[in-house]
């Protein structure tokens, strides 16, 4: 289950990587609307969304997002493509490296940093 | 310092409705400007609880693009209106859990460098009040895309 309900992110049947997650873009995604007229592609902080998805199936679900570092943006994604994101511990505290994968390329990669919460501050 | 009064955002950019966040243009300069935006209610990535922090970057490359088709008129030449693509998050820290909806905001981007279409910009996003976001981020103003290989510049 997506956090973000009304972005069109059409959850697919789990890929083989444990750590990674499916999505198809819904070519009915309010996302598309207007980010532009006959050149849909999908917006930049939408990969973040698409990232944050993925996170919900691991134990930073729910968590508040304190920073981003070296999120690079190298290939567009239009209504209708279908995403793999993979996810995985980074090496800062609190962090996940996520990649979106879209017909067979890199489409983004960037690192997550979330805040602590009462568990991890005993 | 040019320091019109309420320019109107939608001549400078490609998106349209819900798309475009960036209302108004407060002030620009050479290597800065500053603008007003919205995050409506009913933006696909807003919730109950507001909109996620991260959106605030989006209103930053709506700003950078504006001041990208600023500086072009003013330089006397093309003023067509390209989306400045971000492309790249250097780093970003999200100092609130969430950005208010309906509620004006105040973007402010400086270029910090720039290896034409590609441009970096440090940005902060604020109320007035309350500091939302401060990032340092990277633009494509070109009119292809940035396809295949990762063109986003390094750190300057």
């Amino acid at each position: 289950m997506s956090p973000f309900p009304e972005a069109g992110f059409l959850p697919l049947p789990a890929a083989e990587h444990p750590d990674s997650s499916r999505f198809r873009l819904s070519e009915r995604s309010p996302l598309f609307d207007g980010h532009f007229d006959g050149d849909p592609i999908l917006p930049g902080i939408a990969h973040m969304a698409l990232a944050l998805s993925a996170c919900e199936a691991t134990a930073y679900r729910g968590r508040a997002l304190r920073a981003l570092r070296d999120l690079r943006l190298t290939r567009r994604i239009g209504p209708g493509d279908e995403v793999e994101v993979v996810v995985s511990e980074g090496e800062e505290p609190l962090s996940i490296l996520f990649e979106i994968r879209c017909g067979g390329e890199s489409a983004s990669r960037g690192l997550l940093i979330f805040g602590a919460d009462e568990a991890d501050r005993r | 310092m040019i320091e019109p009064s309420a320019i109107d955002a939608s001549n400078l950019l490609p998106h349209r409705r819900g798309a475009r966040l960036l209302t108004e243009i407060l002030r620009s300069g050479p290597e800065l400007i500053e603008a007003a935006g919205v995050v409506p209610a009913t933006h696909p990535l807003a919730g109950a609880a507001g909109a996620p922090c991260f959106i605030g970057l989006e209103l930053g490359a709506q700003a950078a693009a504006a001041l990208e088709v600023l500086l072009r008129i003013e330089s006397g030449g093309d003023g067509s209106v390209r989306p400045g693509r971000l492309v790249r998050v250097r780093e970003a820290e999200f100092l609130e859990p969430a950005l208010p909806v309906d509620t004006r905001l105040t973007v402010t981007a400086r270029l910090e460098g720039a290896a034409p279409p590609l441009s970096i910009y440090r940005i902060v996003v604020e109320d007035g009040r309350i500091e939302y976001l401060r990032a340092a981020i990277g633009t494509w103003g070109g009119t292809g895309p940035p396809s295949g290989a990762d063109h986003s510049p390094g750190p300057p």
